[in-house]
């Protein structure tokens, strides 16, 4: 079975439980596999190691309001990196959508963003969209 | 045009939309005529919609300035993306082109809202959101039941643990606690979590801050409508029995109990400035 390996970065370690609860209860047909950071600098240094050893990420749920590194700053970080431009996809999490995550949105073509409160339906399906459109099943 | 005039009864209406000052345009001779047939002193002009202003459009802007000055009136400009408020300090007009982040701010200035117009529209997106926020990420019915404003004599804290946020803007600045006794959390923990805890723990604590950052997220949503803006800080947990809420206002604290099939929990709206002070207790709005 393809692998689907995915990272949730939230500062809030029940929160990527519940992110991850959400998304593994979906039937993506694909083995998913969990990474996990509280910041963005831990986040960035597991994306480089997975990219060394062979076994990128594909997809990032990434917090915007996190303490240290912020989403935000994650963002504008790992779309500067050129082995990253393009992929992971991202999927931006937040609690507000206003012209500052919206300018982000566009300007660093994140892939999709989740307004909290989130529904189980509302993750399974997002990422059912990117795994479906940007062909996922078939490059893994 | 890259402009429209209009008339908002206390105020002109100027509102802005793409780049502006391209085109020829009039708008100072506009401005003049439309204020002398309504009689109006004050204008806001709306630049949520416009992406770059040229500096004759900017000249323009403080010409209409100067004509409501003679009049003691004034201008303010609401929702400059940062590049325009980059190119207004720039162009060395930032003082007489003052921008506010929200429609409210502008209206503060000019005198034309009072601070208790505010009270019940403030208090009322924070009831929606809780009431949102409890239903679709921790799967609890809530039912808010009628504000009170907390005493002296009350405890410090309703609750066991608390999520606190500060929280400010142009016309407020105070905290918003969620405050929930141990049983309600222990709900939410489980039905989040999909696991059953006994206690509040290190572990588990940090969900219901949380929950009050998403209650404030769907909030501003509302209060942006409204015409207010909000600037919000991570927010902090506290708990324990008779745990103090660390508000930072020094103001009115106005207490929201919510009603659940598991007991009754508590939002506190804390202000700096008394704004809520005024809140009307016997008409709480119910969405």
């Amino acid at each position: 079975m393809n692998k689907l390996r995915i990272m949730l970065v939230d500062d809030s370690s029940n929160l990527r439980h519940v992110i991850k609860r959400y998304i593994a209860s979906g039937e993506f047909g694909m083995e998913l596999i969990f990474f996990e950071a509280g910041d963005g600098a831990v986040a960035m240094q597991t994306i480089q190691e997975q990219d060394v050893i062979g076994e990128p990420i594909d997809v990032i749920f990434l917090d915007w309001m996190m303490p240290r590194v912020t989403g935000y700053e994650f963002l504008m970080q790992i779309k500067s990196m050129e082995p990253f431009k393009e992929r992971p996809f991202i999927v931006m999490l937040t609690a507000e959508t206003y012209a500052e995550q919206i300018n982000a949105i566009q300007k660093y073509n994140v892939d999709a963003y989740v307004t909290k409160p989130f529904t189980q339906e509302d993750l399974v399906s997002t990422l059912m969209k990117i795994v479906d459109g940007k062909g996922l099943k078939r490059a893994v | 045009m890259p402009f429209e005039i209009l008339n908002q009864n206390e105020y002109i209406l100027i509102k802005l939309k793409g780049e502006c000052g391209n085109e020829n345009i009039n708008l100072q001779e506009e401005f003049q005529l439309k204020k002398a047939e309504w009689g109006l002193k004050f204008c806001i002009v709306n630049c949520t919609e416009c992406s770059m202003m040229n500096s004759i459009f900017m000249r323009h802007l403080a010409q209409v300035y100067r004509d409501l000055k003679t009049l003691n009136g004034q201008i303010r400009l609401v929702g400059c993306n940062p590049k325009l408020q980059d190119a207004i300090k720039n162009s060395g007009l930032d003082r007489i082109l003052m921008n506010k982040m929200s429609l409210r701010g502008a209206l503060v200035d000019f005198g034309l809202v009072k601070q208790k117009e505010f009270d019940v529209n403030f208090i009322n997106p924070f009831l929606n959101a809780t009431q949102k926020v409890l239903k679709i990420q921790c799967f609890i019915e809530a039912k808010p039941l009628k504000p009170h404003l907390k005493k002296p004599t009350d405890p410090l804290l309703l609750g066991d643990v608390s999520g606190i946020i500060s929280i400010n803007s142009e016309t407020f600045s105070g905290t918003l606690a969620i405050s929930l006794p141990e049983k309600i959390f222990l709900t939410i923990v489980k039905n989040m979590l999909g696991e059953e805890m006994t206690a509040i723990t290190d572990q588990n604590v940090d969900l219901v801050g949380e929950i009050a950052n998403i209650i404030l997220g769907q909030a501003k949503l509302e209060l942006i409508g409204l015409g207010y803006s909000l600037q919000a800080a991570l927010p902090s947990c506290v708990w324990g029995k008779d745990h103090k809420i660390k508000h930072f206002g020094t103001g009115v604290c106005v207490v929201i109990p919510f009603e659940t099939p598991v007991g009754t929990f508590y939002s506190e709206i804390m202000t700096n400035n008394g704004l809520l002070a005024q809140v009307n207790t016997n008409k709480p709005k119910v969405a």
